[in-house]
């Protein structure tokens, strides 16, 4: 098994540390060899994976819990707004 | 007065009946908490718990009508949210996060008048099985220092065995709350999907993540959730649980499973693991194995899931809504990156990037696909089995609380450790850990897992009074 690290960390919009970055990969390829069984098994060919039964949805109306802001922990924000750099110039 | 071996309908009812305050009990629990720091268990304990302890008390002496725990402490793991608090979910990313609303379940516990006194350690993002991946540091063992505390749920699980506190909410994706139970003498339960709403609680892997309630006995840990349970309108995967009232007997059939024996007999708690047979034989119930042909290669499948949602789960925490943003950010883009670089420990790395490769083009139909292929099959396996049983039995953990660092370097070999737990994870069912005996060489408590078929959770509490033993507790 060979992972591309540099292909996993824009993905995962992380950034390895240099002196960690082959520990990581070692461990990332032997947890994927941990796993590989799951390729070779003979599995009932269904397409439709039901791994969660959705209940009931609820009305569709719009309900808020009193005094909740979502600001409340926005690192930077300016009239209500969450801010980031400047995106387009 | 040492509330701690007082059973939690006991501490009710002597709240109730003014024996004694849900003040002296809180601060009780407060002072205990204060003296065990060594162990790591408590990151916070809330300032205002005193004081709502005290307005308890007067409500009781106005003649006021009180819920089912009133004035009883409550800690919560650090990933549940309880308005105006902190939770961190033991991570650098969210070390200053203030929960902005009260997940349901402390709505739920505070509303039936329980005091929320503090906030537990736990395996960051609740991704790890010894409560050594936290920011706050590791937990230590409650019945041995220089042994792991387990987890994810582990500062819940000492804090029970550490008697600092009667109730610990903490929360199963893959073992989180019956394996560090397990690791302390104490009851914990995971039960069936979605009967314990998530709304409030920072998700892991969506389609597994259910909450529960850790405790010292059986009696107390039913008599939780009872409360806990129940759907709720803001968790649309939650459901009506009875928790089995209906499919309780006199006796039940024990089911143990044919492809796990073999792995069972080779364990050193195989002796007492027999034992528990032979006693439950005793007491008339019948014993018999039952198939679940793809039963090992549940960790497979649960190390392919789980990953992969937690990616999708975890990319929400960005440096822009609500975690720390990086000092170092100038554009939008540095600011996701260099953020949840800095803020997300290497377990959780290690998993976000594990969950993108198998959700990633090429690797998709292998690995991802498959896992939920093999998830349906579990399910219907397991559903044939219960066709035979009532109960199937395992060992929580294939063995005893291990060494500080023992594992730490190695994410497979912690992996491992998840071998019995996470079926009953994968496939939805209930499955609860009762203290059923030590290990010879190390006195240290062994689990025993019961897991049952969907809202039986009631039998598995009914079988668990046969092999509890309730003096392992507090050794």
């Amino acid at each position: 098994m060979q992972i591309d690290i540099k292909h996993l960390e824009r993905l995962s919009k992380l950034k390895i540390q240099d002196d960690k970055k082959e520990k990581f990969e070692k461990d990332l390829v032997k947890i994927l060899d941990f796993v590989d069984e799951i390729t070779t098994l003979e599995l009932p060919d269904e397409d439709k994976s039901k791994a969660v039964t959705l209940s009931s949805l609820r009305e569709d109306v719009v309900k808020t819990d009193d005094g909740f802001d979502p600001l409340l922990n926005a690192p930077k924000q300016k009239d209500g707004c969450y801010q980031v750099p400047l995106v387009v110039e | 007065m040492d509330y701690s071996k007082v059973k939690i309908c006991d501490l009710v009812k002597g709240i109730k009946d003014k024996t004694f305050s849900s003040e002296s009990v809180v601060k009780f629990f407060i002072d205990k908490i204060e003296k065990n720091k060594e162990y790591n268990a408590v990151i916070e304990v809330f300032s205002d718990a005193i004081d709502k302890a005290k307005e308890v008390d007067s409500k009781i002496l106005n003649g006021e009508k009180l819920g089912l725990l009133a004035g009883v402490p409550v800690i919560i793991k650090d990933n549940i949210l309880a308005k105006g608090k902190k939770a961190s979910c033991a991570s650098a990313f969210l070390k200053d996060f203030v929960s902005p609303y009260s997940a349901t379940i402390v709505k739920k516990l505070e509303n039936e008048g329980a005091i929320i006194i503090a906030r537990a350690n736990m395996d960051e993002f609740a991704m790890g099985g010894s409560c050594e991946k936290s920011v706050y540091g590791a937990t230590l063992n409650s019945k041995d220092k220089t042994r792991v505390a387990g987890g994810s749920s582990g500062g819940s699980a000492v804090s029970v065995g550490l008697g600092l506190c009667p109730i610990a909410i903490g929360t199963d994706t893959g073992g989180s709350i019956r394996q560090p139970s397990s690791f302390n003498g104490v009851v914990g339960i995971k039960p069936t999907y979605g009967t314990v709403s998530r709304y409030g609680i920072v998700a892991f892997a969506s389609s597994t993540d259910q909450a529960g309630p850790i405790t010292r006995t059986i009696e107390d840990n039913e008599y939780v959730l009872e409360i806990l349970a129940g759907k709720d309108e803001n968790d649309q995967t939650s459901i009506e649980n009875d928790l089995g009232e209906k499919l309780i007997k006199d006796k039940y059939t024990i089911g143990l499973c044919k492809e796990l024996m073999d792995k069972i007999k080779q364990l050193p708690q195989y002796a007492c693991f027999n034992k528990t047979i032979e006693s439950l034989k005793q007491n008339g119930f019948d014993v018999k194995e039952v198939s679940v042909p793809h039963i090992a290669n549940s960790l497979a499948c649960y190390y392919i899931l789980s990953p992969a949602e937690a990616t999708s789960n975890l990319a929400r925490f960005d440096g822009v809504k609500y975690t720390s943003r990086s000092k170092e950010a100038t554009t939008l883009e540095e600011i996701y990156v260099k953020s949840r670089s800095e803020g997300f420990g290497d377990e959780v790395k290690r998993r976000i990037m594990l969950g993108n490769f198998v959700l990633s083009s090429g690797y998709f139909d292998a690995y991802y696909k498959r896992a939920k292929k093999l998830q349906v099959l579990l399910k219907k396996e397991f559903e044939s089995a219960f066709s035979y049983c009532d109960v199937i039995i395992t060992p929580t953990t294939p063995g005893k609380a291990f060494k500080l660092g023992e594992k730490s370097l190695d994410p497979v070999s912690m992996y491992l450790e998840d071998l019995f737990t996470v079926p009953a994870s994968i496939v939805g069912i209930p499955a609860l850990s009762v203290p059923y005996g030590k290990d010879e060489d190390s006195n240290m408590p062994l689990g025993l897992q019961l897991m049952g078929k969907n809202n039986s959770e009631k039998v598995l509490y009914d079988v668990a009074k046969y092999v509890f033993k309730e003096e392992i507790y507090g050794i």
